[in-house]
């Protein structure tokens, strides 16, 4: 085993520690959810970091690709605003 | 419900923690300056930034239902979304991109000072996203 074999099993197993630890964390607070909403967010969330260490870890991430990265966030938050609008404007509706 | 409000404000620090753990992990792994030890760091804390971004971009979701949901009038939860997406997120934002610029450019280059920055750029943007959301180590 070469150093750089070391550096990534050590890389790889920081990683889904904290990884290991999120999801411990998230099915603690799984007991204390009062709504299927909160159970939901959860699953969310650790469905969102987990998919994208999996990803950085397998090599499909490129670190140099630096504006798709930046994309990506705007797309993903601009979705956010899309989706809070259309939920404002379904529990205030326009009035005729 | 005051609890779901809450909510989102309990999810985050889970997610930092474990992008800040990968990232200070990285950092003290590979602090030297060997070629395969630099590339581990930088994708290493690369990892760490993408996962900080998508569970920002998830809390981001819920934090807008939450506002969207404690509104009391269409203007109030308009106003409310605007100063939010305006006023707060627009820093983090800016983090990111400073984070991704900074960490492309030292996996171009070979000097420490680039690396330092871009592992810099990172653990600041990961701070600046605990401190809006109040998440904590």
């Amino acid at each position: 085993m070469t150093t750089k074999d070391a550096q990534r099993i050590m890389a790889i197993a920081s990683s889904w520690l904290g990884a290991g630890e999120t999801l411990a964390k998230a099915a603690a607070s799984l007991l204390g959810a009062r709504t299927e909403q909160q159970v939901v967010t959860y699953l969310e969330t650790v469905i969102a970091i987990v998919d994208s260490i999996a990803a950085g870890l397998d090599g499909h991430a490129d670190v140099e690709s630096a504006n798709d990265h930046i994309q990506t966030l705007n797309d993903l938050l601009a979705a956010n605003d899309r989706q809070a609008d259309a939920d404002l404007d379904s529990r205030f509706p326009a009035g005729p | 419900m005051p609890e779901f409000r809450r909510f989102p404000r309990a999810v985050a620090p889970h997610i930092l923690l474990t992008a800040a753990l990968v990232a200070v992990y990285a950092l003290v792994l590979s602090s030297a300056c060997s070629r395969s030890q630099r590339t581990d760091t930088i994708h290493a804390t690369f990892v760490a930034v993408n996962g900080a971004r998508d569970g920002f971009a998830v809390w981001d979701k819920n934090h807008q239902h939450a506002i969207m949901e404690s509104a009391r009038s269409r203007e109030e939860g308009r106003d409310a979304l605007a100063r939010y997406r305006e006023a707060q997120r627009p820093a983090i934002v800016e983090g990111f991109v400073v984070a991704y610029q900074t960490l492309a450019a030292a996996a171009t280059a070979s000097d420490d000072p680039s690396l330092k920055g871009a592992v810099a750029a990172a653990m600041h943007v990961i701070d600046a996203v605990k401190a809006l959301t109040g998440g904590a180590p």
